[in-house]
């Protein structure tokens, strides 16, 4: 571990300030406020986060700025006033790239302004050199390409555009653990200084940039860029045996210097350092992902992926690319990128717009030999990391719809769980729909629906556990639980009456407006159950039609405002009653 | 043979005489870099064709700027025009830059019998794609970047008085704000020959809040075009009261939001709008950014609304865990009203719009 001495390290937190009306310094450390003034002119031109166009910036930069004896580690995120008064967490002091990559993952990062000064405690070395090893081995090609550049103009600064997001500080990491000797040989002493992100990289920029730089695309405009650049999907792959292959070869795998230990391959994480900002929904979005990063090749794969336009590509595109992928190194890219487009809610509509049925059974067809995982990425790449935009109507009718028609089975129940979440007695009607599709019931003689309905009022719970088992089964935390075989998996619902399923027909005003919502209907009372799904012209409910065993009631349909979906939920899942509102609309029995 | 042409270019603020030679800058799509080409074996058509689209490096005679360039054909027309942007930050100079680009691309000047062209093209297509596309769908735009010294946009006007070249600059309100007397953000005050100064509206029954009794960047701006000597006495100006949409309930601004766009340049109607506006900051105790209109000889005010309402977060309060978390949107859409009036009144000032009329906007 690199000690820092106590005093070593001063912290300067900048944020958009209400009372100044500017993107200042709202908290330091500094003794003196003439050091704190000095420190906000030199960093002001690096503290904020720009999108380009329609390119947002990641949730999380790092920058490695050096002014003479003083380096800084600057992070800056995604949290704060609006784009570009961000805030931004900056460490200042001796740093030396070696100790700022050992307080990449320093606890004391602060997302917005810090109460009192916590000691930067760094990693251990081992740790992190580790951690950014396994991470450049994914972008070994990609990196040997930028250091090629780096051998052939050993003294000019660099930008690379392209480079998968959330694998820049592992680029820089191996860059210099293959390339500072080397260079150092040649006689050129490379300052290592960089930025993860910068929407522009002209020579008008004040106070400078980095040596290195990394960009999302390529700046258009008139002003002058006097860096070399290296456009990571545009460029030709470097040859492997050349002597930047072989530097970053040794880099990574080969013995050496400190940097470049023999060590086995290290098993710690190679989740993307970049996107490791610390709140909350991110938290909870990494516990259902784990970063699946890019392979070699990146730069050769993804030539196909730039369009004409500033964008490297759209979602839209990039979901197709991923559909149309044939190289297993080509997949694992563009699900990478399709993935980091779900992060964002505004693209998740065009992904989903590209992977309908179709396109999704196409995925499938991929990760039949592979882990769910990829499955798992995809669908909360296109529904949100907590399947959040299936609390749309035409979203959750789209993932039944896949769930009921999907060639695949794996699919089906990824895409079961993925409703289930939101709606559990979608998810067994839809695997109940499903199965009675494929189902040699259908084939021989088509149900008049009395028949059908008793069928499947009989049937439901079978048939569901049917579908229900495998997703249970699949499911990992069921599957370690231990306290239930497949053979004893119980229904999602608890002890409540079974479900009823069936069909109301009611017109809805709109769907923007009003959902259509189940209720078991006794007496005057209504015990909302769940929403109803449009399929074919036709509402789909579902739910037990008694409030209790003893209870007699039917299951009827009624279009309720949108904003009393969320009080009916709570109130379904207590089998509570709800008073029926004057702006709910006319009933429809369930049939 | 005759001199060759002196200008002063708008981001070093050097004056230089134009070089003449056959040679032009042309950007490399591949690489990103300028290649000098020859243009003299060409055809006169692929010569005025290629200059269109060409650059020359300005020769920066003080040595104090970074290689910048300026479009081949800066000095084939009039006198080039260069207005800047003056505001605190987040006044919304930007806003109002966009809307008011963007204005005058969907003819918003021909009343006045002016077109409006990109005559540095690249540059151009930038702004667009960085600032007009994203307005268009909604989005709010981000902070300007701090310390870059780069024009915003060149446009080309051309109307009845000819061709003119106009250069925008908007920079960020902290390097405005800025007393470090080496910024070179603000240089581009050296070079204006109009600004438009930036204030945002706010009603003191909504916020109660009281106004700062200071405009930094609107005094150290007017200080720096002191400095020049017969800056103030030749120089136009306008303030313009942007986010005015806020006010859209409060006398007499609802009026003047109410009329839209104007058809044609009549100085008493300017100068009763500029009367409302000053009695509204007056009275509002934003005295401070009246500071240009005390100042300058000829100075117009203005209320515009360049979106039409307030931008509220996409992922809500609490942001989101990516990168869009700081992106704010328009939830009505954009709705720019009045935005080109500061503009029309340089045109005015400037004799760009000629008449009698024009002459008289902005006089006591």
């Amino acid at each position: 571990m690199t000690e820092l001495a106590h005093g070593d390290v001063e912290q300067a937190f900048f944020g958009w300030s209400t009372e100044e009306r500017a993107l200042t310094l709202l908290w330091n450390s500094f003794p003196d406020p003439d050091m704190a003034s000095m420190w906000l002119r030199r960093l002001e031109p690096h503290v904020r986060l720009i999108g380009v166009g329609d390119v947002s910036p990641p949730a999380v930069a790092w920058s490695y700025l050096e002014f003479g004896d003083s380096s800084v580690l600057l992070r800056r995120v995604a949290v704060g006033d609006s784009s570009g008064r961000n805030n931004a967490h900056a460490l200042v002091g001796a740093l030396d790239l070696s100790a700022a990559f050992e307080l990449l993952r320093w606890k004391g990062w602060s997302d917005s302004v810090p109460h009192a000064t916590v000691r930067p405690e760094p990693a251990s070395k081992g740790d992190m050199a580790d951690v950014l090893r396994g991470q450049a081995e994914r972008i070994e090609q990609a990196t040997a390409t930028v250091l090629a550049k780096l051998i052939e103009y050993p003294e000019r600064p660099l930008s690379v555009i392209g480079c998968p997001r959330g694998y820049e500080i592992a680029m820089v990491w191996c860059l210099r653990a293959a390339g500072d000797r080397y260079l150092r040989e040649k006689g050129v002493a490379r300052s290592w200084s960089f930025t993860t992100y910068a929407e522009r990289h002209d020579v008008t920029v004040r106070g400078g940039l980095p040596q290195l730089v990394f960009l999302p695309v390529r700046q258009t405009g008139a002003a002058v860029v006097d860096r070399e650049v290296v456009v990571l999907d545009s460029e030709s792959p470097t040859d492997v045996d050349g002597d930047a292959g072989r530097l970053v070869a040794h880099a990574l795998r080969g013995a050496g210097s400190s940097e470049t230990p023999v060590a086995a391959r290290s098993s710690a994480s190679t989740e993307p350092l970049q996107d490791a900002v610390r709140t909350d929904a991110d938290t909870r979005q990494k516990q259902h992902e784990t970063a699946h990063p890019p392979t070699e090749r990146t730069q050769a794969s993804g030539r196909h992926m730039r369009s004409d336009t500033k964008s490297p590509a759209s979602p839209r595109s990039l979901a197709e690319n991923l559909v149309r992928a044939k190289k297993v190194a080509d997949f694992d890219l563009y699900l990478t990128m399709v993935v980091e487009e779900g992060r964002r809610s505004q693209a998740r509509g065009e992904l989903r717009h590209a992977l309908d049925l179709a396109a999704m059974d196409r995925v499938a067809s991929r990760v039949e030999q592979r882990a769910d995982l990829d499955l798992h990425k995809v669908i909360t790449a296109a529904y949100g990391a907590r399947y959040e935009d299936l609390a749309e109507p035409g979203v959750l009718r789209d993932a039944v719809k896949i769930i009921e028609h999907s060639r695949f089975e794996r699919l089906a129940k990824a895409m079961g769980r993925a409703v289930a979440e939101v709606s559990k007695e979608q998810a067994e009607a839809a695997g109940y729909r499903r199965w009675l599709a494929t189902s040699s019931i259908r084939q021989v003689r088509p149900l008049r629906p009395r028949t059908w309905a008793v069928v499947a009022v009989v049937m439901i719970a079978l048939l569901t556990a049917v579908f229900l088992l495998g997703t249970a089964v699949d499911e990992p935390d069921a599957a370690n639980a231990g306290d239930a075989g497949p053979g004893v998996t119980s229904l999602p619902g608890g002890p409540t009456p079974g479900p009823v399923v069936g069909q109301a027909e009611l017109a809805l005003v709109s769907e923007r407006t009003h959902r259509v919502f189940a209720f078991a209907k006794a007496g005057d009372s209504y015990f909302p159950r769940q929403p109803c799904v449009s399929v074919d012209s036709r509402w789909h409910c579902m739910g037990s039609a008694a409030p209790a065993a003893e209870d007699t009631a039917t299951l009827v349909a009624i279009p309720v405002p949108v904003n009393q979906v969320a009080d009916l939920l709570r109130k379904a899942a207590k089998n509570e009653a709800a008073p029926r509102a004057p702006d709910w609309g006319g009933e429809a029995p369930v049939v | 043979m005759p001199a060759p042409r002196t200008v002063r270019c708008p981001i070093c603020a050097d004056p230089f005489a134009w070089p003449e030679g056959p040679e032009i800058l042309i950007k490399d799509e591949d690489t990103g870099q300028y290649k000098p080409k020859d243009i003299s074996p060409l055809s006169p058509e692929k010569q005025a064709f290629l200059l269109r689209q060409g650059y020359l490096e300005c020769p920066n005679p003080s040595g104090d700027t970074p290689s910048h360039l300026l479009p081949a054909t800066y000095v084939n027309y009039q006198d080039p025009l260069v207005i800047g942007l003056v505001g605190a930050p987040a006044s919304g100079k930007t806003h109002l830059l966009t809307a008011m680009i963007r204005q005058a691309y969907r003819n918003g000047l021909d009343p006045y019998d002016i077109s409006t062209t990109a005559l540095d093209i690249l540059r151009h297509d930038d702004f667009r794609s960085r600032y007009i596309e994203m307005f268009e769908k909604g989005a709010a735009l981000p902070g300007t970047t701090v310390g870059v010294i780069e024009a915003a946009d060149i446009l080309l006007l051309r109307g009845p008085t000819g061709e003119r070249p106009v250069t925008f600059f908007d920079v960020a309100g902290e390097d405005l704000a800025s007393t470090a007397a080496e910024n070179r953000s603000n240089r581009f005050l050296l070079g204006a020959n109009a600004v438009i100064f930036v204030c945002e509206a706010e009603d003191p029954l909504e916020t109660k809040r009281l106004t700062p009794a200071e405009n930094k960047a609107f005094e150290l701006a007017v200080e720096r075009l002191r400095s020049v000597p017969g800056r103030v006495d030749q120089l136009p100006a306008t303030i313009a009261v942007t986010k005015s949409d806020r006010l859209r309930y409060v006398p007499p601004a609802d009026r003047w939001l109410r009329r839209g766009d104007e058809r044609f340049v009549d100085p008493r109607r300017v100068q009763r709008e500029s009367r409302d506006v000053f009695a509204y900051l007056s009275q509002t105790g934003a005295a401070a950014s009246l500071l240009p209109f005390e100042t300058f000889r000829r100075c117009t005010l203005h209320f515009v609304s360049a979106s039409g309402g307030d931008a509220v977060p996409v992922n809500g309060q609490d942001g989101g865990s990516t990168g869009d978390g700081l992106e704010k949107y328009f939830p009505r859409g954009i709705r720019p009203t009045r935005v080109l009036e500061p503009l029309v009144a340089i045109l005015a000032m400037t004799g760009v719009i000629p008449g009698a009329e024009a002459d008289r906007v902005g006089r006591p």
